[in-house]
């Protein structure tokens, strides 16, 4: 009965403070542009709808005139749609999350791009400051990583150049979807000295595979080492109790999170309002804690088991639409490198 | 095809006119079948010759080139490509066809006592997924971790794998055992619709079972197995999950892997992918050639002339009983239920484990609750029903009024029209995709608000199955036994309801099952075509496949098979109710 009493008294203090908070993050002009839209935030995202759960439901929770119908596919479909929906006067995507490649056909070739910048970015440090028409909250990783029964840490490859020595010949995988990954060590390494580190590595007789069929194997114990495992996917395998280490190299290839808003959204405010909550202590922990991806505001803890492997002795180098170099290109490169 | 070509010939012959309203259905025929086969077969041959995407400014007046074509040439290894597919589509589809034949010839003609588990298991087969398919294997046959591999290892101290699945040999057996079940159901049809007052006579004639079905029975069915080997040939000419999970490591391409790399680069190169497609629909015209040569050689052979005579079970003694039980037995254990149990086994544990008392203590649910908290698995589970249905009922209604004007009323212009059901076997499933995309957006269609589009790819896609299908077993039927109600003064739809159709049933009801089933599976031509409100299973899978793991995957795709086992059960009653062997 007390404790009834007590929340009752508390419940008016508590929503007059949220509303207070809400107030001072958020434009009060804005929630009000959002309340008067669809109601709902057409979301293009390569990793569907559930990879972002706990976003959408705790921006829904503040927001509860705001919900998401989230579109998944791969790079290809989502991209042929929005143009196709712009082309042809009908937009229906407010938000396309992706990468570089997405970034130069969205906004460089087509300039679909453009939205209303939330308040919060200005407070980002500068390393995690991208120039386009996309905001930034989070960034991910690309790590080499081994099955801890196979390989002891002290014996772990560090770098590519390790990779390219006979004892690991045949021994590591290569993910043929993390393209972005390929750009980034070319972008790193510089033209001639990248080719030359892959042809090594192509000559090792690396086990190819796409998607998460290589973590299976690693974490099974039919392939000792990865080169380029995805930040969220391998915490996820660790978390689930594989057996998998993530190597502490000297550098890694990380790759800004690119969130587009569409130019002519059917929703601007609920798009720019989303944008803001992103850069909240809130957002931010979740995309940390529950997204493994990495935050970007100050003060907010890395995705668990990446602490070591993004020490602040490990250089990150940022794969963007700058340094992404000419996207068929690359991926002949790549292609001629390690299927053909 | 050539059968249904001589019974259009005679029914010219008879000198009876073709009712108008015949003529009035070809022509409505023609024009749908232009609009959803030959535009984007005619749009697959202009874009091959287009530097521009069809939405670009410019794209109709910019000149015909073959640039495109040169590319694919000079990205390297065409030929070789070419060949590798060529060995691995003719192998597989050749394989599926023996074992898919035999498997069904065992249930529906033999008196061996398991047929219904031969049909549980084939069907079974059907409804997983391919890659999920691809992916079990490697744990069973993989030289590292593969079951199999590592008991030959455990018993021979053999440090080299007893057969390694990344290879050719591998990709074929797999994609052969991903064949059996479409073979099986197109063969089972044909094994029913058999005659067994012909066999009979043969009998009473002296010859023995084999003699009378080797001279009777595999006669009369080749055509419809022909088509089918056709069809198989060109799914495993165009399959992408076996060479991706399979070949990839060994670096062993196909025409669908190929074809992936080459456009794998937002937004997609029409241009390259229609110049692929372009050798393609050659292909499968040059298929058409050959089906209907040898389906001519059988025209000859006697056809369903009343209602046929039960067919006498034929009964294995001794060795054959034991040879042909083993056999089976084996094809259906190893080919279909011991990926199946891996797969379930993938299910159960976060990650790969190989099964053991001591990796028990691993299992949980984990994966299961995954994809059950997912939003949006009830909606998905809809999406696929409504577009099978959809598409199951224009797929039937079309292929019936095809055969119906072909063989009933040999209306001109119905060839044209068998030739435009069967040539979409030669596009990709991302053209069709692409190519409705398109279409539909520059008239001002929305796709992916509306299951319309969708159902309408879908009849695209499926077409050369289902028409072939219902088409082959239309060519068996005597075109007498639709004269003889028509002098007595009935009407042409009525002839249809009451004597066609209950006489295509097993055809029908084959299609059916499997456009419900694919209505689950198919993927590339759904996700552009999908939004959120309409994305079916197939969709829904992948969606959820891109952030998670190797057990949610098996999670989803055993979700998937017990949906679609619900179905199955269903058909297999209603089968039994109708008389149907075989399902």
């Amino acid at each position: 009965m007390t404790s009834t009493i007590q929340r009752t008294l508390l419940a008016g203090p508590l929503a007059l403070a949220a509303a207070l908070a809400q107030a001072e993050t958020y434009d009060p002009a804005l929630v009000e542009a959002a309340q008067a839209e669809d109601g709902t935030i057409s979301y293009y995202f390569i990793l569907g709808a559930e990879a972002n759960r706990p976003l959408y439901d705790a921006f829904s929770a503040q927001f509860p005139f705001i919900d998401f119908e989230v579109t998944g596919g791969d790079p290809l479909s989502l991209v042929e749609k929005i143009l196709n929906e712009n082309a042809s006067g009908q937009p229906i995507a407010d938000i396309l999350q992706g990468g570089p490649m997405e970034d130069g056909i969205i906004n460089v070739q087509n300039g679909i791009g453009g939205f209303t910048r939330p308040r919060a970015e200005v407070d980002v440090p500068e390393e995690f400051k991208f120039p386009g028409e996309y905001i930034v909250p989070d960034y991910f990783t690309f790590h080499i990583a081994y099955n801890t029964n196979l390989v002891s840490a002290e014996d772990a490859p560090l770098t590519l150049e390790e990779l390219t020595e006979p004892e690991w010949a045949g021994r590591f995988g290569i993910d043929l979807e993390q393209i972005d990954w390929f750009a980034g060590m070319l972008a790193y390494y510089g033209e001639e000295r990248g080719i030359e580190i892959f042809e090594a590595l192509a000559a090792n007789d690396p086990v190819l595979f796409a998607g998460a069929q290589g973590y299976e194997q690693m974490a099974a114990g039919g392939l000792p080492v990865v080169a380029n495992t995805f930040s969220a996917l391998t915490v996820d395998y660790i978390e689930r109790g594989a057996p998998i280490g993530i190597a502490v190299s000297p550098f890694v290839i990380a790759q800004p999170d690119l969130y587009i808003g569409v130019a002519n959204s059917n929703n601007p405010a609920s798009t720019a309002l989303f944008f803001e909550f992103l850069f909240t202590p809130e957002a931010q922990e979740i995309l940390a804690q529950e997204v493994y991806k990495n935050p970007v505001v100050p003060g907010v803890a890395q995705p668990p088991h990446l602490e070591e492997a993004l020490g602040p002795e490990v250089e990150k180098f940022f794969v963007t639409s700058q340094n992404w170099g000419d996207f068929e290109g690359r991926i002949d490169l790549f292609q001629s490198l390690f299927v053909q | 095809m050539a059968l249904i070509d001589e019974a259009s010939a005679v029914t010219r012959r008879m000198g009876r006119a073709v009712p108008a309203g015949s003529r009035l259905v070809v022509w409505g025929l023609l024009l749908f079948l232009a609009w959803q086969v030959a535009m984007p077969i005619a749009g697959v041959f202009v874009a091959s010759l287009k530097d521009l995407r069809p939405l670009d400014d410019g794209f109709l007046t910019s000149p015909l080139v073959l640039g495109n074509f040169g590319e694919i040439i000079a990205s390297g290894g065409l030929w070789r490509v070419t060949s590798t597919t060529f060995v691995f589509a003719f192998l597989s589809s050749t394989i599926a066809l023996v074992v898919g034949s035999l498997l069904a010839f065992v249930t529906v003609r033999s008196d061996l006592p398991f047929g219904w588990l031969v049909a549980t298991l084939v069907l079974l087969q059907l409804t997983i997924p391919e890659l999920l398919v691809a992916i079990s294997w490697t744990f069973l046959l993989g030289p590292d971790l593969g079951l199999f591999n590592q008991g030959w290892a455990a018993l021979t101290g053999a440090e080299a794998p007893l057969f390694d699945v990344y290879s050719l040999g591998g990709m074929v057996l797999v994609e052969s055992m991903i064949l059996v079940p479409l073979i099986y159901l197109f063969a089972v049809p044909a094994f029913s619709a058999l005659d067994g007052s012909l066999e009979d006579a043969a009998a009473m004639s002296g010859a023995g079972h084999w003699r009378s079905m080797k001279s009777i029975s595999v006669p009369l069915i080749a055509p419809a197995l022909v088509a089918t080997w056709i069809i198989a040939f060109m799914r495993a000419w165009e399959a992408f999950e076996v060479p991706w999970v399979l070949g990839l490591r060994e670096r062993i391409m196909t025409y669908a892997t190929r074809i992936y790399w080459d456009t794998v680069t937002p937004p997609s190169d029409t241009g390259i992918i229609s110049a692929y497609a372009v050798p393609m629909i050659l292909l499968a015209g040059l298929m058409v050639w050959a089906h209907r040569r040898v389906s001519s050689r059988s025209a000859r052979y006697a056809v369903i002339s009343g209602k046929p005579a039960p067919l006498r079970r034929l009964r294995l003694t001794g060795v054959a009983r034991v040879a042909v039980a083993a056999v089976t037995l084996l094809v259906v254990t190893f080919g279909i239920l011991l990926p199946f149990l891996m797969l379930v086994w993938l299910s159960l544990v976060p990650f790969y484990r190989p099964p053991s008392l001591e990796a028990l203590s691993a299992v949980s649910l984990g994966s299961w609750e995954r994809v059950f908290v997912a939003e949006g698995l009830g909606k998905a589970v809809m999406s696929s029903f409504v577009i099978g249905l959809g598409a199951s009922a224009a797929l039937v209604a079309l292929s019936v009024l095809v055969g119906w004007v072909s063989i009933v009323s040999g209306a001109r212009g119905s060839g044209i029209a068998r030739t435009l059901c069967f040539l979409p076997v030669a596009l990709p499933n991302i053209v069709v995709g692409l190519a409705f995309l398109w279409i539909y957006m520059l008239i001002g269609v929305q796709t992916s608000q509306s299951y319309v589009v969708l159902v309408l790819a879908y009849v695209t896609l499926f077409l050369p199955v289902v028409s072939q299908n219902v088409l082959t077993q239309f060519g068996q039927i005597n075109g007498e036994l639709f004269e003889a109600p028509r002098l007595c003064g009935a009407r042409e739809i009525r002839i249809m309801v009451q004597i066609a159709l209950p006489l295509l049933a097993p055809a029908v009801f084959a299609s059916v099952l499997y456009i419900l089933i694919w209505s689950f599976k198919e993927l590339p031509a759904s996700l552009l075509l999908s939004g959120s409100s309409t994305r079916p299973m197939a969709v829904f899978m992948f969606d959820l496949s891109r952030n998670g793991s190797v057990s949610v995957l098996a999670a989803i795709a055993l979700i998937t098979v017990l949906i679609l086992s619900v179905l199955i059960v269903l058909f297999r009653l209603l089968a039994r109710r109708i008389g149907l062997r075989g399902f």
